[in-house]
This record gives C-alpha cells, structure tokens and sequence, in this order.
C-alpha cells in the first residue's frame, strides 16, 4: 500500500518533469530558429551591401584604366571620366556612412539630443536643399501645418528622417504633375507628419516590409533597388529611438503615404 | 564591322565599355535592362552580348533564357558580366547557356580579352 502511494507520487512528479522538459525544448528550439534566421538576415544584409559597394568600384577602376592606358582620349571624354569617379566615390562614401548610421542606431551607440523644436520649420530647412531636385522634374510640394507646432526631438536627426521620406517620394513621383503633401497634424499625444506622393503607391504587403534593410520594392516594377536601400530602415530607428512610430499607407488618391508620430513633449 | 550589345544599368559602368568596345572596332548598342535588351534583339544580331545580372524589369539570367530560345541568336555569344561573384551564382550563369562569366569589378583589357577569345 506505501510502495503503490510512492509509486503514484513519482509518477506525478516524473509527469510534471517531463511536461517541464518539454517547454523547455519548445522554448530552445525557438531561439534557436530565431538565432538561425538572423544567421541569415545578416548574410543577406552582407551579400548586399558588397554588391552595393562593388558596383561604384567597378565604375572607378574601369574609368581609371581608361585614363592611365589611353593617351588619345578626347579632353571631353577624359573629363567625363574623371566626372564619373568623383561621382561613383561620393556614392561610395554615401553607402558607407550609412551603414554606419545604421549599425549605431542599432547597437544604440547614437546618442540624440531631444528638445523642443518647431517641427514646420526643421521640414522647411530639410526640404530646402532638395529644391534642385523637385524642380528638375517639375514636382508641387505643399506644406501644411501650423507654425506654432513643437515637437521633442534631435533636430538633425529629424531633418535627416524628412530629407529621406521627401527624396524618396521625389523618386517615385510621375514625370508629370507630380506632387508631394507634408502635412503635419496635432494628436491628442503626438504630432504626426505625413509625405504623401502621387506614384504609383505601396503595394499591400509590402506596407511593413520596406523598413527592412535593403528592402526591394515589388511594386516599382524594380528588382533592383533604387537608391542604398537602407534609407527608411535609418528612420524606422530614428523614429523608434524618439518612441514614435513610423508606418506606411497609401493615400486615397492611390499614392504612397509615410506617417511618423514624434512625441509633442519630454516622455518622463 | 562585328557587333556588341551591352546590357547595363549602371550608366557609368556602360560608358567606360562602350569606349572601350568602339575603340576596338566594334559597332556598339546599348540597353539598360533585360527588357530593351530583348526589344534591340528584334532587329540587331551582335555577335556578342554582355549581360549584367541585377537589372531592372528584366534581370540577366531571365534575359539569357529568352535568347537561348531565339534560333536566330544561335551564334551570339553571351557574357554575364555581375558583381554577384558566389560560386552559385557563377554555376547558375554557366548551366543557362551563357559562354563566360565575368566578375566585377573588371579589367577592362581582360573583358575585351574574353570577347576576342570568344570571337575566334
């Protein structure tokens, strides 16, 4: 009679271990997958950024080798080439400083320096220096919002989201009668701004994924990326870093929409 | 006069082969993706073509596998010329017909090298 009672409490114990060994199974081979899926994430973030830093080398060498070897070349030409290196080096150096930023921002050796700030003025200063640009395709920017609208952030890291979101919209503008929207609102909590564009949009699934480094957009008609690839995946950062939230849609007019909330003053 | 076709997305990249190529003689075409690649093949036969592989629209390997079944391509020799430079990538290029694989960067002596080679 003991030895069966004995017997009835091993038993329970060895049940109750033996559902703890399994949780804990389940439990490693879940940091295993998630271990085995970054593994993966970062040969393909590796994979990319060399194909991104040999294209312009490719362009240097080859210009180079056509400098040193011929002694014929047409002035026009020979200055076109030396144009070309200059270019190929500053997007080289371009590339580079951003996976700098991003390996900073994400191992959270970027410090920021938060205070109040009129938002529609560090717009106006980012926008600014995109001028050239807009006008080169003939692009109408409206900026709306009320002066008197402060935020808390790192105003160069703010100008630095803003100048990335309207370069990007400036890309996927049409040709013609393109326009871009900044419109800044006051939330309850928050401001938010928005970039609108009149392109061609986000494709559906594609809403969460283009914050992902070297994200290639399906809905451009593009496999290749246009630009670094790394732009909104820094703002995605950014934005976290400040606790707002960055999100994309497309608006009622079809066209992509980047949203991205800052907090309206100190979170405590 | 025997004919190139480059395919190239990168305008600088194209450039420098375009020189090169018309300075050796050759008659040169250009096409910045798989697609106008696809589109000059209707009415030109270069005896080489060299390929990019990431491209817009149309990337190389597709490209590659519509001109293998154009009969009329038959005799056109075709480059890959990437900077996807894995083993696997090489391998993937060779099985689809393509008669070298280059990497880039390149040299331009050893590109123009490879076509003479292919040529003769």
């Amino acid at each position: 009679m003991e030895e069966s009672k004995e017997n009835i409490i091993i038993n329970k114990k060895l049940t109750e271990t033996s559902r703890e060994l399994q949780e804990l199974t389940a439990k490693l081979k879940e940091a295993n997958d998630s271990l085995i899926q970054k593994d993966q994430q970062k040969d393909e973030f590796l994979d990319t950024v060399t194909h991104e830093i040999r294209t312009p080398i490719t362009a240097i060498r080859a210009a180079s080798e056509i400098l040193i070897e011929d002694e014929e070349i047409p002035e026009e030409l020979r200055k076109q080439f030396l144009q070309n290196i200059i270019s190929e080096s500053d997007r080289l150096n371009r590339l580079i400083d951003k996976v700098l930023d991003l390996e900073k921002f994400e191992t959270g050796k970027q410090e920021i320096h938060l205070a109040a700030h009129p938002i529609m003025e560090t717009i106006e200063k980012a926008v600014e220096p995109l001028q050239q640009l807009i006008s080169n395709k003939n692009i109408a920017v409206h900026l709306e919002g009320k002066a008197t609208l402060v935020a808390w952030y790192d105003e160069d890291r703010i100008f630095q989201v803003v100048t990335n979101l309207v370069s990007n919209a400036i890309k996927f503008s049409p040709d013609e009668n393109g326009l871009i929207v900044i419109a800044v609102h006051e939330k309850p909590d928050a401001i938010e701004v928005q970039v609108r564009d009149n392109g061609k949009g986000i494709a559906k699934g594609d809403f969460e994924t283009i914050f992902d480094k070297f994200y290639q957009s399906t809905n451009q008609n593009f496999k290749k990326p246009i630009g670094s690839g790394l732009g909104l995946a820094i703002c995605k950062q950014i934005i976290e870093m400040h606790k707002g939230q960055i999100w994309a849609a497309n608006s009622s007019t079809g066209g992509a929409c980047l949203h991205f909330t800052l907090p309206k003053k100190e979170q405590l | 006069m025997r004919k190139i076709l480059i395919v190239d997305d990168e305008p600088n990249i194209v450039m420098t082969l375009e020189y090169t190529f018309k300075k050796n003689n050759f008659e040169v075409f250009i096409a910045r993706d798989g697609q106008e690649a696809l589109e000059i093949l209707k009415s030109q036969l270069p005896d080489v073509i060299i390929l990019d592989i990431m491209m817009p629209l149309v990337d190389g390997f597709e490209t590659l596998q519509h001109i293998r079944q154009n009969e009329q391509l038959n005799h056109c020799k075709v480059i890959f010329l990437s900077a996807k430079n894995k083993e696997s990538d090489i391998e993937k290029g060779l099985a689809l017909g393509a008669d070298a694989y280059l990497t880039k960067p390149f040299s331009l002596k050893k590109v123009v090298e490879k076509v003479t080679d292919l040529l003769a």
